[in-house]
C-alpha cells in the first residue's frame, strides 16, 4: 500500500518550493548585477537592498517613517470600512439609491485619486488628512461591492419564512442578511486591507513630509535606488503581515459563525 | 447616574483642567507669535536643511515666527498652495512664478533664495555633446514635463536658436541618470545636486552643460499673493530676517547643518552628502548683486530676460514685467 500525502505535507512542501523559488529569483538577481557590473542606480543588488534595510532599522531611520504609514494605514481603513459597509448596507437594501448613486460611487473608482491629491491639500490641509481620506476613497470601495452583494442576496426561502412572521426589515437584515452573507462582506475587507496600503503609500507620494510613500520619494530625489527598494520591501512586509492578520481574524469569525468547522 | 455619564463627566473634567492648563502656559509664555507657512517645491530634503532646524536653532522663533512647512511636488505646487491660501509664501521657481504671473495671478516675488542658476544638461563623454547646438536631434532627458529641468533645458535650447520640436524630451522620473547610463537618452537635464549625486553612485566621464552660462536665471524666489504683501508688511519682512539669518548660518556652519540634515530632512542619512549638497546649496545662494546688496537681492534685468525667453518659446503668452512683480522693500538691510 503506498503511502499517501497528508494535505499539512502538501502545504509544507509547496511553502518550501516557493520559499526555494524566492531564494533562487534573489542569486540570479545577486549574481547578474556583479556579473554584468550592473550601475547601483539603475538595479542594485538584494544584499546591497538588505544592508540598507538592516541599517535603517537599526538606526532607527525607518521606525517613524513606518509609523507614520501604519497609522494612516489603519485610519484611512477604518474610515473606508465604516464607509464602505454602511454604503453597502443603504444600496443593498434601498434599490432606488444604489440606482441614483451606484454610478457615482463607480465613477470615483474609476478617477486616478493621485491626480486628486494637490487638491486634497486645498481642501483638506497638510498632515496626515489628505492621506488617511485617500486611503479610505481606495479601500472603501470592495467592501461597499460585497457587502451590497451579500445583502441582496439572502435565501429566497429564509426571506419569505421571515416575511411570513413578520420580521422587521431590520431584523431581516440583522439576523438573515448579514449572518448569511457573512463570508462575502469579510472577503471584502481583505480586500480592502491589501488597497489601504496602496492608498496610504499613494498619498504620502505628493501629501507627506513623513511615511514610507514620502520616502519613496526622497530616496528617487537621492538616486538612492537601494533605500527605495528597501521601502518596497517594508511596505511588502508590512502588506502581507496585515493579510495574513486579516485571514486570522476572518476564520475565526467564520468558524465561531458556523461557516467553518472549529 | 450611569456608567456612561460618569465616565463622560470624568472626561469633561479632564479636558477642562488640561484646556486651562494650556491657557495657562501660553499666557506664561508671554510671547506671542505668528504662523507663517512656507509652501515648498519638495519634501523636506537636506538643501533646505535651514528651512527644517527651527527646533533645534530657532531663528524664525527669534522674530516671533511660528515656521510652518508645507512639502509639495515641484513649483507649480508650492504656488497653488500659496494661492489656495494654505501657505503665507511659495519657494518656487521662476517658471512656476511666470505661468501664474501668465495666468493673471497677483503675485510679489519679495527675496531671491538661489540667484544662480543650478540646472545643467549633461551627456557621457562618449556623446561629444559639448554646446548647446549639439543636442539637436537628440534624445533629453527631464524629470517631468512641469519640472524644472525641463524649463531650463529650452531655456537652454532657445540660447542656441533651437526649440523642443528639434529635440525629443523624454520623461525619466526622478532617477534620471539611469536612463543616461544605458544609453535611453543621450543627455539628461538634472540640477548640481542631483550631477554630485549621481556621480558618487558611479555615473563616470560626463560632459556638463551648465545653464548659467547661458543665462544665469535665479533657481527659486519667495513669493507672496499681492494682498499677503499689502496687509502683512512686518511679518513677511521679519520672516526674510530670520530666513537671511538661517542661510548665513548655514554658509557659517556647513557641517552643523550638515549634522543637523540628519535628523530633520527626510533624505540625509549620510552626513558627508550632506554637506555637499549644503556647500552647493550656499554656493548657489550668492552672487555678485548679493555681495554688493544683500542675501536676498532680484536681479530684475536677468528675471525680465528669462520671461521674454518663456515667452519666446511660447510657455508664458502673455508680456510680464518683472520690476512690477518684484518689491524689494521688505528686504532687510544688508
Amino acid at each position: 500500500m503506498t503511502k499517501r500525502n497528508t494535505p499539512s505535507t502538501s502545504k509544507q512542501v509547496t511553502l518550501v518550493m516557493s520559499a526555494a523559488l524566492c531564494v533562487c529569483a534573489l542569486i540570479l538577481w545577486e549574481w547578474l548585477v556583479r556579473a554584468k557590473g550592473i550601475s547601483a542606480l539603475v538595479l542594485p543588488a538584494p544584499s546591497s537592498i538588505a544592508l540598507t534595510l538592516w541599517q535603517g532599522l537599526r538606526s532607527g531611520y525607518l521606525w517613524p517613517h513606518m509609523l507614520q504609514t501604519l497609522a494612516e494605514w489603519a485610519a484611512g481603513l477604518s474610515l473606508g470600512c465604516v464607509l464602505g459597509f454602511v454604503g453597502g448596507l443603504v444600496l443593498g437594501e434601498v434599490s432606488l439609491v444604489r440606482q441614483i448613486a451606484l454610478p457615482y460611487i463607480v465613477t470615483s473608482q474609476v478617477v486616478p485619486k493621485l491626480a486628486l491629491a494637490p487638491l486634497f491639500i486645498v481642501w483638506f490641509g497638510f498632515g496626515a488628512l489628505p492621506t488617511v481620506v485617500m486611503t479610505a476613497l481606495i479601500c472603501f470601495f470592495p467592501l461597499l461591492e460585497n457587502t451590497m452583494t451579500a445583502v441582496s442576496q439572502a435565501d429566497a426561502q429564509q426571506l419569505d419564512l421571515f416575511r411570513m412572521l413578520r420580521a422587521s426589515r431590520w431584523a431581516t437584515l440583522v439576523q438573515l442578511k448579514l449572518p448569511q452573507g457573512l463570508p462575502t462582506v469579510l472577503t471584502g475587507l481583505r480586500m480592502a486591507v491589501v488597497l489601504a496600503w496602496v492608498g496610504a503609500v499613494v498619498g504620502e507620494f505628493t501629501t507627506a513630509s513623513k511615511g514610507l510613500g514620502a520616502l519613496i520619494i526622497a530616496a528617487q530625489g537621492s538616486m538612492d535606488t537601494a533605500l527605495m527598494f528597501a521601502v518596497l520591501v517594508l511596505i511588502t512586509a508590512l502588506g502581507w503581515v496585515s493579510y495574513q492578520a486579516c485571514g486570522v481574524f476572518e476564520r475565526f469569525v467564520l468558524r465561531q459563525t458556523g461557516f467553518l468547522k472549529r | 447616574m450611569t456608567f456612561i455619564q460618569r465616565v463622560g463627566f470624568i472626561l469633561l473634567a479632564v479636558m477642562s483642567c488640561w484646556g486651562q492648563a494650556q491657557a495657562q502656559v501660553q499666557a506664561q509664555s508671554g510671547n506671542k507669535t505668528d504662523k507663517f507657512t512656507v509652501a515648498g517645491w519638495s519634501k523636506p530634503i537636506t538643501e533646505i536643511t535651514n528651512l527644517l532646524v527651527e527646533e533645534d536653532k530657532g531663528f524664525f522663533k527669534a522674530k516671533g515666527i511660528d515656521l510652518a512647512y508645507a512639502p509639495g511636488a515641484g513649483g507649480g505646487d508650492a504656488l497653488r498652495n500659496l494661492l489656495s491660501g494654505q501657505a503665507d509664501v511659495a519657494f518656487t521657481d521662476p517658471g512656476s512664478l511666470f505661468a501664474a504671473l501668465d495666468k493673471g495671478e497677483k503675485l510679489r516675488v519679495v527675496y531671491d533664495i538661489y540667484p544662480q542658476n543650478v540646472f545643467n544638461v549633461v551627456s557621457l563623454k562618449s556623446a561629444n555633446i559639448t554646446k548647446p547646438a549639439d543636442l539637436k536631434g537628440k534624445r533629453i532627458g527631464v524629470y517631468s514635463l512641469s519640472s524644472g529641468t525641463r524649463q531650463n533645458l529650452q531655456v537652454l535650447l532657445h540660447q542656441a536658436g533651437l526649440s523642443e520640436s528639434d529635440v525629443t524630451v523624454v520623461v525619466t522620473g526622478l532617477l534620471n541618470f539611469a536612463p543616461l547610463i544605458q544609453g535611453q537618452v543621450d543627455a539628461t537635464a538634472a540640477t548640481d545636486t542631483g550631477l554630485w549625486v549621481g556621480r558618487q553612485k558611479g555615473l563616470g566621464e560626463v560632459n556638463v552643460m551648465e545653464v548659467k552660462n547661458f543665462l544665469n536665471v535665479s533657481s527659486d524666489f519667495f513669493v507672496v499673493r499681492e494682498d499677503t504683501y499689502q496687509q502683512k508688511k512686518d511679518l513677511i519682512k521679519r520672516f526674510l530676517q530670520a530666513y537671511r539669518d538661517s542661510a548665513k548660518w548655514m554658509m557659517q556652519s556647513p557641517q552643523e547643518a550638515a549634522d543637523l540634515a540628519v535628523k530633520f530632512a527626510i533624505d540625509g542619512q549620510n552626513p558627508s552628502a550632506n554637506l555637499e549638497i549644503i556647500k552647493l546649496r550656499n554656493a548657489s545662494s550668492v552672487s555678485a548683486l548679493t555681495q554688493k546688496r544683500g542675501l536676498g537681492t532680484v536681479d530684475v534685468e536677468t528675471l525680465q530676460k528669462a520671461a521674454r525667453a518663456y515667452k519666446a518659446f511660447g510657455l508664458i503668452q502673455n508680456d510680464l514685467n518683472m520690476s512690477e512683480v518684484v518689491r524689494l522693500d521688505l528686504l532687510p538691510a544688508p
